[in-house]
């Protein structure tokens, strides 16, 4: 695990610079918005990647239901924190777009807003982890993963239903939609070297949570040793 | 019929994220804390729907629609999860 933890943390490393000098030096300008507009290459996959992670979640939370392994709970824990941080990045990055562009920080239109829902969501997943006891933590924060996850598809769509502030999807949208192919370029790169550091912190967060585990239940094992050679 | 899916909707998440906050430490701010972001889209579909009926403005039928999605969702999710919650041990 080792070596290819360590080869794949360099190569991210390599795309998050690389993607770097794409957003910030290779791609034009955009016409009307300047400069500004450079932090859409952090915004979307920061986006997409958390709605990813959210869909990891999701699917190790019902893997867990089924078959009621570490593993499955790692992995849920893992993608819950991971996606909050990266929902966190696309609620900060907004914010400081929209200062310059539409001359306030926030307004309560309906992406921004089921964005914020999201976020709170898996906050209080991350929150229930927190104050469940025992053996429970895992069913009940599994149950709220699912719930939480039929929120994802509604705040997607939500750009799309209500005439938002919030531009119109710039992918995969209707007419007159598009990027630039240079842009195109700089949100790709971008986009994979998110994706591959997404991967690496689920990965050494879900070792974690599995490690933390064998520790408390060798610990268990110990004191209950303990407690039968004290009775005789 | 608005009334009537808004009730069951919350009536469906109430229930559900009550009989699992019953089995946290702290069980008071847990409820509202996870019941509230769940709800908020049932929340805006209904404001929204009362809100178009009221005025005549727009027509309120994608929020009713999005509203009975919501409940049909919810109550499905609900069903099959309520007994593991239950029987957490």
């Amino acid at each position: 695990m080792n070596t290819l933890f360590k080869v794949l943390a360099v190569l991210t490393l390599l795309l998050l610079g690389y993607g770097f000098c794409q957003a910030m030096y290779i791609a034009p300008t955009e016409a009307t918005m300047g400069d500004v507009q450079r932090i859409f290459y952090y915004h979307l996959p920061s986006a997409w990647v958390a709605f990813l992670l959210f869909f990891v979640n999701f699917l190790a939370s019902a893997w867990y239901l089924i078959r009621r392994t570490n593993r499955a709970d790692a992995l849920a824990l893992a993608s819950a924190e991971v996606g909050v941080s990266f929902c966190t990045i696309v609620l900060l990055t907004g914010p400081i777009w929209a200062r310059p562009i539409w001359g306030i920080w926030w307004t309560w239109d309906a992406r921004l807003t089921s964005t914020l829902v999201l976020w709170l969501i898996y906050v209080s997943y991350l929150v229930l982890r927190h104050y469940a006891t025992g053996g429970q933590v895992p069913v009940l924060a599994a149950a709220l993963g699912i719930f939480g996850f039929a929120d994802v598809p509604i705040v997607y769509m939500a750009i799309r239903w209500f005439r938002t502030q919030h531009p119109q999807p710039v992918i995969g949208g209707g007419e007159g939609s598009g990027l630039h192919p240079a842009m195109w370029v700089a949100v790709l790169w971008n986009l994979a070297a998110f994706a591959m550091l997404a991967l690496l912190f689920v990965w050494i967060r879900y070792k974690q949570a599995l490690a933390e585990h064998a520790l408390e239940e060798a610990h268990a094992q110990a004191s209950l040793n303990y407690e039968t050679e004290g009775a005789q | 019929m608005v009334a009537l899916l808004a009730t069951w909707a919350l009536v469906v998440n109430g229930t559900f994220f009550a009989a699992l906050s019953i089995r946290t430490r702290s069980r008071e701010i847990m409820l509202p804390l996870i019941l509230f972001p769940i709800s908020i889209p049932a929340l805006l579909a209904m404001v929204d729907a009362t809100t178009s009926i009221l005025t005549g403005d727009n027509s309120p039928i994608f929020w009713i629609r999005l509203l009975a999605v919501y409940d049909l969702v919810f109550t499905t999710v609900g069903l099959i999860l309520f007994e593991p919650v239950l029987n957490a041990e």
